[in-house]
């Protein structure tokens, strides 16, 4: 459905985008992963055609996209936050016009149900400069999918979202994908991509350092573990040495309990023990935990960016 | 919603759909949406309003001045009078046109309109045609209130006014056209209206400057230095007759009024040519400039 | 007397002196009293020092010997002289009209008052030797030997009527002309001879009569009749008729070569439009009638008011061409106005007044005499002439068509039409009596706009009003 080939942006010394290879599925729906500033929006940017890449390619819908190309927007909802400040029109004023964009004959029926869907039917006929930000949230989501798009591009979709809200158009998403529609999510908010995406690209200052399923990311960021390890006592100098480990990737103390961080070895919970017992601590309890996608996407992010560009 | 049915693969039908075909289609939606924006906001009905304020005060100005002094030889009744409305209607498009890009674009509201299948062709197309139904509809409002005025006063008011009248929406998609031009390039809106004002004093300052040359007495040392600008100064002038949208509705308004129809269709197509070019920079700024703030 | 010397093209711009320098005096007087009214006085001083200085060197300017053409430039019935020198690149003739230009050597001097180059041409006026050849585009289309020429002026009531003769029967003219002109001056002699006798033989009268006899009183001798004619006498120059377009023209001299500062443009144009005009005579102001010149014009007369419109031909020329006919060097001229100019007149034929397409009635050419009106009812009032009357002068004031608009809200158009019946193109005017409306009842048209607004606006509001519960 999307395909980029070393896709590069760069503006005057900034690389905003570099050697982006994205692979999106039919019908899948795709994370798009990234902190604010990775890249996230002036690649999408890029596939809507609306800035020219520095070099590299795209192809959408198995059609390489060329500059001055807009018809590949038929097919193509795009949900981003929007501006409505100076436009004179309805919520419901504004989806019409959208939908005559697209080229929609009648568009009220799906008009009405998805307003409804997302409760804006009884406000459709105020200003929709006047909506709350949630509110415009929904306008936008509705105004992307008027026309039945083959694929859908969301940049943070739930933001200035209730939870009630949140919930809506998460079932929103989830109805268009069983029909078949392709979801392409950019986000910050891990959550949100951890609950619904099939497969997760994350992109880190203009890299993509990963793409892979979510559960063979979460395999392959997972095996670092979170060690919590309650002692009698915690002895001279025992902090320092597992600081000076090489499994230990992340150390805390709180009172008697050391939060640890180890890295994937199979071996390292056997090492951490032993370190202990021989700076003459005694172990009263040892908890491991799994790293939520959150977690280990800070972690990949923040600080083993090259590591683990190397292991993507 | 609840009746889940697998989507099929897009199929390509609409990638070989033909362009002009997508662009007229966004051409009618942004047309009629610009349209609507202008008639549901006070300004427009202001400038009406105010051309009309105009109009009656010149004209009551004639009836004060033959209860006066008896006699008046009015030179093209309601020229002047719907000249003045027209000129408001033409700076009021030009006013409009010069943000129609550039404030949302600002916004960013101008990224989102182009998420949908919006290219820069179709949708300065789409202001264009805006922007000379906006003018028009003013006309239309304004020019049958001319006749209302003209009967309540018993001045006459000459039917060819009404065929300049008509003809004046292709000088304003010169103004239009240029409008959108400025704003196409324009970094941001108060840049629009900056260079706006600086295309104003620049033809203001060549019609001055031209006129301070012929002041130059040919006694004077810089007399022969000077002939050449002078020379292009008036070249300038002469050729923004031509080229301004003001000089043209002044001149088509005048040739209708005089029943010379090849001078209206000369001017008429001035205005289209300019029109054109100024469009065609316009889609060229915008998709040099690009959409995003 | 009669003749004007050498050429009618001598244009004389040369104004008297203004007061400035006596100002200063003036103003030098009543150097006093405050000191600050003081300071303001020495800054006028310098100021009108300064001017006045400009002005005393530009009364005495420097002058040079140049090449000029002197210029006949055919207009209507009349011809108007001007002339060419280097500094007027273009000369601007009319179209399908005999004009006559005439190359000479004058001495010319810069005069800053009008920013335009003076002859003196009582100091020096030489024609040069030469054949006139006209191009266009580069190409030689014409080459014009010098001709004898004379135009011959009679003034008719307001305007001058004006005839040119070329070649053999300039020299004709010119003889007749100079005839004429000897047989006045005998005339005249005689005249003078007759009176003195005349005077005599009463002084006798009166001292026979005083004697107490009775005399017969001999008759009063009668001046002859004057010249009603003038020429500008007999010169060479080159008669010019060309269809209008841009033409360049130089003196080829005797030994071939171009003469030096002969080159100039020549642009022959032609009026835009014809159309009858007319002047309109209102009753209360008579002495400063208005002028209908525009096809368009609408002659607007308040209720109860007596016009009189006298018709002539008008035609419409770009402002910048008819200008510089008159006067090359006037450039400070707009370049895309359009003028009309008023031309000769039409007092043959009738007036129509015309409502609703049908013929109501026909005036005729009419004389006129006005009657100033005293006391309390200053104005004018204007009567039919009657000669003979008692009360009439020997000619009448005026002669005119006759309107009168009764009633406000009158409207009708009056066109010529000519001896024959038919009537003339570009003739018809509309005439109105206004209805003067109240200032508050027009304003209701400029409020139309911002109640439809209102309407609309307030009305859609309403309906887009979100519910009271949903806050941003």
């Amino acid at each position: 459905m999307i395909t980029t080939e070393d896709l590069t942006k760069r503006y005057k010394s900034h690389l905003a985008v570099e050697s982006l290879n994205l692979h999106v599925r039919p019908g899948e729906i795709y994370g798009f992963l990234g902190p604010n500033g990775a890249g996230k929006t002036t690649t999408i940017h890029m596939l809507l055609n609306l800035t020219q890449p520095t070099s590299g390619r795209i192809m959408l819908f198995g059609e390489p996209l060329a500059p001055g190309d807009f018809h590949f927007k038929c097919a193509i909802g795009v949900v981003a936050e929007e501006p409505f400040e100076s436009s004179q029109m309805t919520g419901w004023e504004m989806v019409r016009f959208f939908a005559g964009l697209y080229g929609v004959d009648a568009p009220t029926r799906r008009m009405e149900e998805l307003f409804r869907r997302l409760d804006l039917w009884d406000v459709r006929h105020g200003l929709a400069r006047d909506y709350s930000r949630g509110m415009r949230q929904k306008l936008s989501i509705i105004r992307a999918l008027v026309h039945e798009p083959k694929l859908l591009i969301l940049d943070e979709p739930v933001s200035g979202l209730d939870p009630h809200g949140i919930r809506q158009v998460r079932e929103l998403i989830h109805d268009y994908h069983q029909r078949g529609g392709t979801v392409f999510i950019s986000s910050h908010i891990l959550s949100e991509i951890e609950r619904s995406a099939d497969r997760i690209g994350i992109l880190h200052q203009g890299r993509l350092l990963v793409e892979d399923t979510l559960v063979g990311l979460r395999g392959r960021l997972t095996q670092n573990q979170k060690c919590i390890i309650e002692l009698e006592s915690v002895p001279d100098g025992l902090l320092a040495r597992l600081k000076s480990a090489s499994y230990v990737l992340d150390l805390s103390q709180e009172g008697r309990q050391i939060n640890a961080t180890l890295c994937a070895q199979p071996d390292a919970r056997s090492r951490l023990s032993r370190l202990i017992a021989e700076a003459g601590g005694v172990i009263l309890k040892m908890q491991s935990e799994e790293m939520s996608l959150e977690e280990a996407f800070v972690t990949i992010t923040s600080q083993n960016v090259v590591q683990l560009a190397g292991v993507a | 919603m609840s009746n889940v049915q697998p989507m099929t693969l897009p199929d390509r039908a609409w990638l070989r759909a033909p362009a002009w075909a997508l662009r007229g289609r966004v051409m009618r939606q942004v047309a009629a949406q610009e349209l609507r924006d202008a008639l549901l906001s006070w300004p427009w009905y202001v400038a009406a309003a105010v051309g009309l304020l105009l109009a009656v005060l010149l004209i009551y100005n004639s009836l004060n001045f033959i209860a006066t002094s008896k006699l008046l030889i009015m030179s093209r009744p309601f020229y002047l009078p719907l000249l003045t409305i027209a000129t408001l209607a033409m700076l009021y498009v030009i006013a409009w046109s010069i943000l129609a890009i550039a404030r949302p674009r600002d916004q960013g509201a101008l990224r989102v309109l182009f998420f949908a299948p919006v290219d820069p062709a179709g949708l300065l197309g789409g202001h264009l045609l805006a922007g000379i139904a906006i003018y028009g509809l003013m006309l239309v409002l304004t020019t049958p209130l001319l006749v209302v005025l003209a009967l309540l006063t018993n001045l006459p008011f000459p039917p060819l006014l009404l065929v300049g009248a008509a003809i004046t929406p292709v000088f304003a998609l010169v103004a239009v056209a240029l409008g959108l031009f400025i704003s196409s390039i324009a970094s941001t809106s108060r840049s629009a209206m900056f260079v706006f004002i600086a295309v104003v004093l620049l033809v203001v300052g060549v019609q001055g400057g031209y006129r301070a040359l012929l002041s130059v007495p040919p006694t004077s040392t810089y007399y022969d230095a000077l002939l050449f600008l002078r020379t292009l100064l008036r070249a300038i002038n002469a050729g923004l007759d031509w080229v301004s949208p003001i000089a043209l509705l002044s001149g088509g308004l005048d040739a209708a009024l005089r029943a010379s129809w090849s001078d209206l269709l000369l001017r008429a197509g001035a205005a289209l040519v300019g029109g054109g070019v100024w469009l065609w920079l316009a889609i060229w700024g915008l998709g040099r400039r690009g959409v995003l703030p | 007397m009669f003749v004007i010397r050498d050429l009618s093209f001598v244009v004389r711009r040369l104004r008297p002196g203004s007061g400035r320098g006596s100002s200063f005096v003036a103003h030098r007087s009543s150097f006093v009293v405050r000191r600050r009214l003081a300071h303001l006085l020495t800054v006028a001083l310098l100021i009108a020092l300064l001017l006045g200085s400009r002005q005393a060197h530009a009364q005495t300017p420097k002058k040079e010997r140049a090449f000029v053409y002197g210029i006949n430039a055919a207009f209507a019935t009349n011809y108007v002289g001007t002339f060419a020198p280097d500094s007027a690149p273009a000369i601007y003739l009319l179209a399908d009209q005999i004009s006559v230009i005439s190359p000479r050597i004058t001495e010319i001097y810069f005069w800053p008052i009008t920013n335009e180059y003076q002859a003196d041409w009582t100091l020096v006026n030489e024609p040069v030797p030469g054949k006139l050849e006209i191009l266009r585009s580069g190409q030689l289309i014409a080459t014009i030997d010098p001709t004898k020429y004379t135009i011959q002026f009679t003034p008719r009531g307001t305007t001058t009527d004006a005839r040119l003769y070329l070649g053999a029967e300039a020299e004709q003219a010119q003889a007749q002309f100079k005839a004429k002109q000897d047989a006045y001056q005998k005339a005249s002699g005689e005249y003078l001879e007759a009176q003195r006798q005349w005077t005599a033989a009463m002084d006798a009268a009166i001292a026979q009569r005083a004697a107490g006899k009775n005399v017969t009183v001999p008759p009063e001798p009668q001046p002859p009749a004057p010249i009603d004619i003038f020429s500008n006498g007999l010169n060479d120059g080159f008669p010019i008729k060309l269809t209008p377009g841009s033409y360049q023209i130089h003196l080829r001299s005797p030994d071939g070569t171009i003469a030096p500062r002969s080159r100039r443009d020549l642009v022959v144009f032609a009026p835009r439009r014809v159309a009858v005009g007319y002047t309109v005579v209102p009753e209360t102001r008579w002495t400063t009638p208005d002028q209908v010149t525009d096809l368009s014009d609408v002659i607007l007369g308040a209720p109860g008011s007596n016009l009189y419109l006298q018709p002539h031909v008008t035609r419409e020329y770009l402002a910048r061409a008819y200008a510089l006919l008159q006067d090359p060097q006037a450039h400070d001229v707009e370049t895309s106005e359009w003028t009309w100019v008023s031309g000769e007149p039409l007092n043959d034929g009738q007036l129509e007044v015309v409502v609703g397409g049908q013929v109501v009635d026909r005036r005729a050419l009419t004389p006129y005499r006005v009657r100033q009106l005293a006391d309390t009812a200053l104005g004018y009032e204007v009567q039919p002439y009657v000669p003979g009357e008692a009360s009439s002068r020997s000619s009448p004031d005026f002669i005119a068509y006759p309107i009168r608009l009764e009633t406000s809200g009158m409207a009708y158009s009056v066109r010529m039409v000519s001896p024959q019946g038919t009537a003339i193109d570009g003739s018809g005017r509309l005439v109105r009596a206004p209805i003067r409306a109240a200032f508050s009842e027009l304003l209701l048209l400029p409020a139309a706009p911002l109640i439809v607004g209102a309407f609309v606006i307030l009305r859609r509001r309403r309906r887009m009003r979100l519910p009271r519960d949903v806050v941003k």
